[in-house]
């Protein structure tokens, strides 16, 4: 069953976007939202118990958005090492950059869309 | 494409096979050659393998369970894949195919007092798969990133060989031209020639008991419509995850669930000076200096995983990936102390799976990436990213004190394609969840018939040891219980 805290308008949704944006500053928004997209789906995907564990997370998440601002809240979460809640950030981060480098192989370190390479 | 059974509400079958991967697909034929009345229920659905690039996004959605995205929680939590279609994991894996030692099996034997497993019956049912898949070394000319491997521990002077796979080769000597003899192209057709009828899309919620004998499973179709199937038998074949969950969804519990064994594995990523990435194949070479203790080969490298082999220390190492055509991902992997378990949760629909690592197996984790990262430098490589956060960027041996000084197992990615162990057989009930044969103790007619039955993780790749034990299994099932 879809989860609305873990849809891209939600709070994860909205976490997903802002290290996306921090991380990959030069990535276009339309391939920015189509990796939001791809992360939300397959975060809506995992088995029942993670899923559960993730939503509670991105309850505290959502709070900690409304009040210090999703700009700080984002910040903590890529900062932090503590147990399961540094794993948000992790998971996020890893099927980002896992789909954009599939999808477009070309892409710059920084996001940007295209970068000069010889093909193999 | 072979002819699926239509969803009907209900079905009947003389003896239902829950699972169609290297388990339930060989039990299945065996079955069916024999004249049984078999259904095969499996989860997933039917894909042809030429339809999906291997290791692909667009495969992890069609054919892994959860997209790919599951996760044994612990410190550190380890990701781990399963096959969730037509052919189970048989489908989605790298196709690398090793008997397991004459260690393993007395291990396996005496450990857990298992009755009738000779080694010379063992590697006959080895000897009769390896035929049935054709399992055979590349007849050519190998990937570029399995040459690097080899020519690494080849200047070490370490131990390393060519690990055979269940491929054919109809372009001749083109190692990445192989077609993959799985499940699909293998023992499902020929269960299904001898009559048995496959029922894809399906999932079995729960078998019900009448005092020790099962007689129904009841199963969810696609669009969550019900279904039930009447058996005289069942053999659960879904995995040594979904397995002992169902067994405790229908009432199980005992020892079912509480001996998950895999092998964990680190990654690095090595770049080279030229092209070395192949993106649809992996390396076929594998490191076995320190074998069984740890061993290293190669991984899917398309661009896609390149790139997360480096999101560990994403902000240093992210200049990399736009040479990925020059980078190939690598593991280490571990045999295990450690022990994790699967537990049905009440209303939930997937299990909790946990595992706990030992010291000594962070500890060689550790160990296993510096080692592997120093095969790689003397494979020529440029530069290696080791994946563990904070790790240093690898350009020479003094870095290699940084990689290890720096590793901890709680910071790294680790992950494991090999899960075994969560109904381990042997007639001594202290130690193992079924009989020397699969069935399931409490049980009459419930038998296990997959890789959860392997007393631990064999060191190798298990796909050789879950059909063997397989073979002798249904063998002894048609003999003595029919």
């Amino acid at each position: 069953m879809s989860s609305p805290l873990l849809s891209i308008g939600g709070p994860f949704g909205v976490f997903a976007d802002r290290l996306l944006l921090v991380e990959l500053p030069d990535l276009p928004p339309d391939r920015r939202a189509a990796t939001v997209a791809f992360v939300c789906r397959r975060a809506q995907a995992v088995p029942s118990p993670l899923k559960l564990g993730i939503g509670i997370l991105v309850v505290g998440v959502g709070v900690a958005q409304r009040m210090a601002g999703v700009d700080r809240t984002t910040g903590l979460l890529r900062s932090t090492s503590l147990p399961f809640v540094g794993e948000l950030a992790r998971m996020v981060r890893s099927l980002g950059v896992a789909y954009l480098w599939e999808t477009w192989p070309d892409t710059s370190p920084s996001g940007a869309a295209v970068v000069a390479r010889n093909a193999p | 494409m072979i002819g699926l059974t239509p969803a009907l509400s209900h079905h009947s079958c003389q003896v239902l096979v829950i699972g169609s991967g290297a388990g339930g697909a060989t039990t299945a034929a065996l079955l069916a050659e024999s004249g049984v009345d078999v259904l095969i229920v499996e989860e997933g659905p039917w894909i042809e393998q030429d339809s999906v690039v291997p290791f692909s996004l667009d495969q992890m959605d069609r054919q892994y369970r959860s997209g790919g995205v599951t996760v044994a929680l612990g410190r550190p939590s380890i990701a781990y894949t399963e096959g969730r279609c037509a052919g189970g994991g048989t489908e989605i894996n790298s196709g690398l195919y090793r008997r397991p030692s004459e260690e393993t099996l007395d291990r396996w034997r005496t450990g857990y007092a298992i009755h009738d497993f000779d080694d010379d019956t063992f590697y006959a049912a080895c000897d009769e798969v390896e035929r049935s898949l054709s399992v055979q070394t590349v007849p050519g000319r190998h990937t570029p990133a399995s040459e690097r491997l080899r020519r690494g521990a080849e200047r070490l002077g370490w131990q390393h060989d060519e690990i055979p796979r269940w491929m054919t080769y109809p372009d001749g000597d083109d190692a990445a031209a192989g077609r993959r003899q799985s499940m699909t192209r293998t023992y499902l057709p020929r269960a299904v020639l001898a009559g048995a009828r496959l029922l894809c899309d399906h999932r079995v919620d729960r078998l019900i008991l009448d005092r020790a004998r099962a007689f129904r499973a009841e199963l969810t179709g696609p669009g969550q419509a019900p279904a039930t199937i009447d058996f005289e038998h069942v053999i659960v074949c879904a995995g040594a995850i979904q397995t002992p969950a169902l067994l405790q969804r229908s009432g199980f519990r005992g020892l079912v669930g509480r001996a998950l064994s895999v092998h964990p594995t680190v990654k690095l990523a090595a770049r080279f000076d030229e092209a070395i990435n192949v993106v649809d194949d992996v390396p076929v070479h594998q490191v076995k200096e320190f074998s069984p203790d740890l061993s290293f080969g190669g991984s899917a490298s398309h661009p896609g995983l390149v790139a997360l082999a480096l999101t560990d220390s994403w902000a240093a190492m992210r200049e990399a990936v736009t040479s990925w055509p020059e980078i190939a991902v690598y593991y280490a992997a571990i045999t295990s102390q450690g022990r994790g378990r699967v537990v049905a949760i009440p209303g939930m629909r997937d299990p909790l799976v946990t595992y706990r690592l030992t010291r000594r197996d962070r500890d060689l984790l550790g160990q296993g990436l510096a080692r592997l990262a120093l095969v790689m430098l003397e494979a020529g490589a440029r530069d290696v990213y080791p994946s563990f956060k904070n790790a240093p960027i690898v350009s020479s041996r003094a870095d290699l004190a940084n990689l290890t000084s720096g590793f901890s197992a709680a910071a790294a990615s680790v992950m494991t394609v090999h899960l075994c162990s969560t109904v381990p057989m042997g007639s001594d009930s202290s130690r193992a969840a079924a009989d020397s044969h699969g069935r399931v103790f409490g049980a009459d007619n419930v038998y296990v018939n997959d890789a959860s039955l392997l007393p631990d993780a064999p060191g190798v790749n298990p796909q050789a040891s879950v059909m063997a034990v397989a073979l002798r299994n249904a063998r002894r099932f048609i003999g003595e219980e029919l």
